[in-house]
């Protein structure tokens, strides 16, 4: 009989604290969650308001960027121009910005005196940063290039000679994305949505630096549970805290499928 | 001509340049036949638009549909084509009156107009129960049956069809191929067949344009391509024998001659005899091939090692030998040959 190869100790036991190291923090929410008290924690009236305000900032953040980072993400992967790679890498740049910076930028970008926002005010009167509308730009910003990314991938990973055949058959370009592209696409793209509205959910670094964190406004859950947990009140921010990870976790397992797949 | 394809195509795509003319008239169908890399399918791709010409011109039923010179170009979507791709291509999420009707709703029909006439065209075909069935649930044969039906529903001027049979196997490709014949015969338009088969070129088309390394070296029936093939490519591939004939008990009644088979088939058949399989010799072979007849010279095409003799008899064929033997044996015209072919060197196809 063949002696089987002994594992390597070691890596055993690094990997092992590594393991834990990940669950150790989910058992301490766990254990220390006020069970009891859950629901009139999330039932709270702040609480509900930040619930209610990050469901519709994340959901709107969504939209955006499914409606702009669709066309992005086809022209990235259909049209030939030059720069497209840095027009590649700028989309990734909100993955690996700290959002903090992010939101500083988007500042210096949509802010009253900003590149752009200094316009926005002046001919249009519109004033982005601290507003309900400013979190949903500052969520949208860093969640984007999730969307961007699966769905140029999506597009980029389609065989093309279907569309080619649509063609032939006359028809147009929209007629084509629409009958034939993206029914073909479309579990890529419903991801990568899932994936830009879970980031959008989290959002905190950004939307507090560009939105700020007023109560009813711009106080999403993230805001909310740094809110109850500079006042003390732990029992209320683990409860919203829940949430959040009850929709990762759901995200999760949402897209297990995919994930797995894709490794 | 009025109402033909008239194309002259020059294009190159990277390293590769197809230079051909091709001129089709309505009614007729062309086989372009060729090596693996000889441009077949670019040739298509630019009749069908989706690969712009660099020179030359591309003219269908009077219209011009690319002319770099006056920067005239008519975009895949507008052209007047349709086209049976090699994999067939259905689209996978549709079912097969989707498919079909595919081309009619994108062509400005109601949905209602659409289904109508799709349901027609897939009866036409053979397939009118199975409406619903999605693409991966059709066998070979069925699914290029719908892919025709699609092609056809929107009654193109110009039918390409690329290597339509290559996907199907032996028995199936024979029941396809007949009934792709008779739709290709109904269609009043300018057919055009890519293949690389010349059992299903002779079937399909009436006439053959044989093009290599992006240029038509030959066009024309195949009894006038047999009879003088150009190349060595050519040879092999039109220059066998075929024979239309009826088989009982393994012996084919082909016009009078019976020839022994080495297959047990029955019906009409399509047989094929390779040029370099057969025996030629000035008197009767004590040989133990199984046909043997006797013929006169009809033709003698010599090449620098090579000759091709012609024999007429009951049934005309020709024979490939060895420029020195085809001297040794004097092969002049209305010489007085014996033919030997073995039975197991004769290729048998229903018909």
């Amino acid at each position: 009989m063949r002696r089987r190869a002994r594992p390597p100790i070691v890596a055993v036991c690094i990997g092992g604290v590594a393991a834990t190291f990940f669950l150790l923090p989910l058992v301490g929410l766990a254990r220390r969650a006020p069970w009891s008290s859950l629901l009139s924690d999330l039932t709270d009236p702040a609480a509900r308001t930040a619930l209610r305000l990050s469901l519709i900032c994340s959901l709107w953040a969504t939209v955006v960027a499914v409606g702009a980072g669709l066309p992005l993400a086809w022209v990235l992967a259909r049209v030939e121009f030059p720069g497209r790679r840095l027009v590649r890498a700028l989309v990734l740049v909100p993955l690996v910005l700290p959002p903090v910076v992010g939101g500083v930028a988007l500042l210096l970008a949509f802010g009253r005196r900003g590149l752009l926002g200094q316009y926005l005010d002046r001919w249009f009167g519109i004033t982005l940063p601290f507003t309900t509308a400013g979190a949903v730009v500052a969520e949208a910003f860093v969640a984007m290039p999730f969307l961007v990314v699966t769905a140029e991938a999506a597009f980029r990973g389609t065989d093309r000679r279907y569309e080619d055949a649509a063609r032939t058959l006359g028809a147009k370009r929209w007629t084509v994305f629409r009958r034939v592209t993206l029914p073909s696409t479309w579990p890529a793209l419903a991801a990568g949505a899932v994936l830009a509205w879970a980031r959008a959910l989290g959002e905190f670094g950004a939307t507090i630096t560009f939105a700020g964190n007023t109560p009813g406004r711009t106080t999403t859950i993230p805001l909310q549970v740094y809110l109850l947990l500079e006042s003390g009140r732990l029992d209320g921010a683990i409860a919203l805290s829940l949430v959040l990870l009850g929709v990762s976790v759901a995200v999760l397992a949402l897209l297990r499928e995919r994930w797995v797949g894709a490794l | 001509m009025t109402g033909g394809l008239a194309a002259t195509i020059d294009v190159t795509v990277g390293a590769f340049r197809l230079d051909v003319a091709l001129d089709v008239p309505p009614g007729e169908t062309v086989a372009v036949v060729g090596p693996n890399g000889a441009g077949k399918t670019t040739l298509l791709r630019a009749l069908a638009g989706l690969l712009p010409i660099g020179a030359g011109r591309i003219a269908l039923a009077e219209a011009v549909l690319d002319d770099p010179t006056t920067g005239q170009f008519v975009t895949v979507e507008e052209r007047p084509i349709g086209v049976v791709f090699q994999d067939y291509l259905l689209f996978p999420h549709l079912g097969a009156l989707d498919n079909v009707a595919f081309g009619l709703r994108s062509r400005g029909a109601t949905t209602a107009a659409a289904n109508e006439q799709a349901r027609r065209w897939l009866t036409r075909v053979g397939l009118g129960d199975l409406t619903k069935a999605k693409p991966r649930q059709l066998s070979g044969g069925q699914a290029q049956r719908v892919a025709l039906a699609r092609a056809l529903a929107t009654e193109p001027t110009l039918l390409l069809l690329d290597e339509p049979l290559a996907a199907l196997d032996a028995t199936t490709r024979v029941d396809t191929r007949r009934d792709l014949r008779r739709h290709l015969r109904a269609h009043d338009g300018v057919r055009l067949v890519i293949t690389h088969d010349a059992l299903d070129a002779a079937a399909l088309a009436d006439r053959i344009v044989v093009i290599e390394a992006g240029r038509v070296v030959q066009q024309g029936t195949l009894a006038e391509i047999t009879a003088r093939p150009r190349s060595r490519y050519v040879a092999d591939l039109v220059g066998v024998n075929l024979l239309a004939g009826r088989a009982v008990d393994g012996r084919v009644d082909v016009g009078g001659l019976e020839l022994a088979i080495a297959e047990t088939v029955g019906g009409d058949v399509l047989l094929a005899i390779p040029p370099r399989a057969i025996t030629l010799s000035r008197h009767r072979p004590d040989s133990t091939a199984r046909n043997v007849w006797a013929g006169v010279v009809d033709g003698v095409d010599r090449s620098e090692q090579r000759a091709r003799v012609r024999v007429r008899a009951r049934v005309t064929v020709v024979a490939e030998v060895t420029e020195a033997s085809a001297r040794e044996l004097d092969l002049a015209d209305g010489a007085e040959v014996w033919v030997a072919v073995k039975a197991t060197e004769i290729g048998v196809s229903p018909a």
